[in-house]
């Protein structure tokens, strides 16, 4: 048990509806709407909002929204929670809103989203982004344990399959998907094919993080077990080798995220298996295998016959990326999608997940990033305070 | 699909250096020179160019030219249009440079280059 009680827990949560183009809407109304709905789920007014943390967003919702002097945050995607978390239990804040969204901003769906292929004279110059730069991954993944094409479209087809039946995914109804429907998409970067690949959306969403001994809220408090956030550089501005270490030597960038679970389980005092559902940021479908073996589900190079055996599926013993992820659900703007693994963790711990939901689920992991990004960070929520 | 229509040159024009540091790569490239540095110090390679040795920090880095064999790390095979000085499909590698394994216990990776 820990020292002392926790407080701080994700007390409220809302998705906007997510759509390939939102016409008529704008990042601000997004966010607007989403931050209404996120308190209007906690049962918590705007009066009584004291922190607001939305990227570079932030000082313009706390003048917006007439809430300073407010406590502002600057983490990004799941590192916006512990954050806000570590805000309340050392009395900086009371009730922090969370918020992202994208909508009107990238509308060329004929190129790859402008945020995945930086002007830098490193990145440019080699026809480099993003589905390259995890695909450089995967590759090296593939030569060295053998893992194979059919193993990836497990992996895709099981997360778009979920999508399939999510009611709030842009792809909903879209499948179901075998492995070989996968593999007979068109070629983007080899090894990926489309279906393997995130989709480019718009939407929003907020979560409020609240001391609950203050507020007496409408819906069963999710709490911050453990996190880890952890970097090897820059996204998308040197090879992603999967070798690449810092001068400790330890965990290569190809296990990065191992580090973070490490402590967020030893912080939690949890272990592997305690874990019931892992909301895993899914980019391009290599990356859960990656993860998998990242955060010690499974032993090094044995995550492609672990997702073979069946292991991710929504029935299965580490069900993954229940909503649809990023390849099915949504991927709108930068912050988002991030923040929605987390969203979605709520909703499978308070068994809101509808079709998709996890019986008995009491302890999520979630996950941001991936080795072609050099960063991953990882959130550990349960319905308990422990 | 040959590799040599995969392997094929490039036809886009060579960006201009973003800052001082990175200009004598670009140099090199208008004379189909592969140029990085090297420490003068501690004798590891660096690339992308810095301003310092990764390794030791020393700021004593020498522009070397390399012979242009190396090994494969890892590679893709681009099919999707990116950006319109890219014609796929295209192969993006990382290569680890013979002289850079020579002269480090760890590999050091060359631009991925097409």
């Amino acid at each position: 048990m820990s020292a002392r009680k926790r407080r701080a827990a994700i007390v409220g949560v809302y998705n906007t509806r997510q759509g390939r183009r939102m016409d008529g809407e704008t990042s601000r109304s997004l966010a607007l709407e989403a931050v209404r709905g996120a308190l209007a789920d906690a049962g918590i007014e705007l009066a009584c909002v004291d922190g607001i943390t939305s990227g570079a967003l932030s000082p313009t919702l706390i003048y917006d929204l007439r809430l300073g002097p407010a406590w502002q945050g600057f983490g990004f995607g799941l590192g916006m929670i512990t954050e806000a978390a570590a805000a309340i239990e050392n009395g900086l804040a009371e009730a922090v809103v969370l918020v992202a969204a994208q909508a009107g901003e990238y509308r060329d769906h004929e190129a790859t989203a402008p945020w995945t292929r930086p002007e830098n004279e490193f990145v440019a110059s080699w026809g480099m982004f993003t589905a390259a730069e995890f695909a450089l991954i995967a590759r090296r993944h593939m030569h060295v344990y053998g893992t194979t094409r059919e193993q990836l479209s497990i992996v895709a087809a099981t997360i778009r399959n979920n999508g399939a039946r999510n009611p709030e995914a842009v792809y909903y109804q879209r499948g179901p998907f075998g492995s070989d429907d996968i593999t007979a998409s068109r070629p983007i970067a080899d090894p990926f094919h489309l279906l393997d690949c995130a989709t480019t959306s718009e939407g929003g969403c907020a979560l409020v993080v609240a001391n609950v001994e203050k507020f007496g809220v409408a819906r069963p408090p999710i709490y911050v077990l453990g996190s880890g956030f952890y970097f090897y550089g820059p996204s998308y501005q040197h090879p992603p080798a999967w070798d690449l270490t810092g001068r400790s030597g330890t965990d290569p960038n190809g296990v990065v995220g191992r580090h973070a679970s490490d402590l967020a389980f030893a912080h939690a005092r949890l272990d592997r298996g305690d874990v019931d559902v892992l909301e895993l940021y899914d980019p391009f479908s290599f990356e859960i295998i990656r993860q998998l073996e990242a955060f010690r589900f499974c032993p090094d190079g044995e995550g492609g016959p672990f997702v073979a055996d069946g292991h991710i599926a929504i029935d299965g013993s580490h069900p993954v990326t229940t909503d649809g992820g990023t390849m099915s659900f949504s991927h709108a703007g930068t912050n988002p999608q991030m923040m929605q693994r987390a969203i979605r963790a709520v909703q499978q711990l308070r068994g809101d997940a509808g079709p998709l939901q996890v019986p008995d689920a009491h302890i999520a992991l979630c996950s941001n990033g991936g080795a072609g990004a050099l960063f991953t960070t990882v959130l550990l929520l349960g319905d308990q305070p422990r | 699909m040959t590799s040599e229509h995969i392997l094929q040159p490039q036809s886009g024009r060579l960006p201009h250096a973003e800052s001082p540091i990175s200009a004598s790569f670009w140099e090199g490239c208008t004379k189909h020179e592969l140029r990085y540095q090297r420490c003068a110090d501690c004798g590891q390679a660096a690339f992308p160019p810095s301003e310092h040795c990764r390794t030791c920090l020393s700021f004593r880095l020498d522009w070397t030219t390399s012979a242009g064999l190396g090994e494969i790390y890892s590679w893709t095979l681009v099919h999707r249009p990116v950006t319109p000085e890219f014609a796929p499909p295209y192969a993006p590698a990382i290569v680890t440079l013979r002289e850079a394994t020579r002269c480090s216990p760890t590999s050091s990776e060359s631009p991925p280059t097409s």
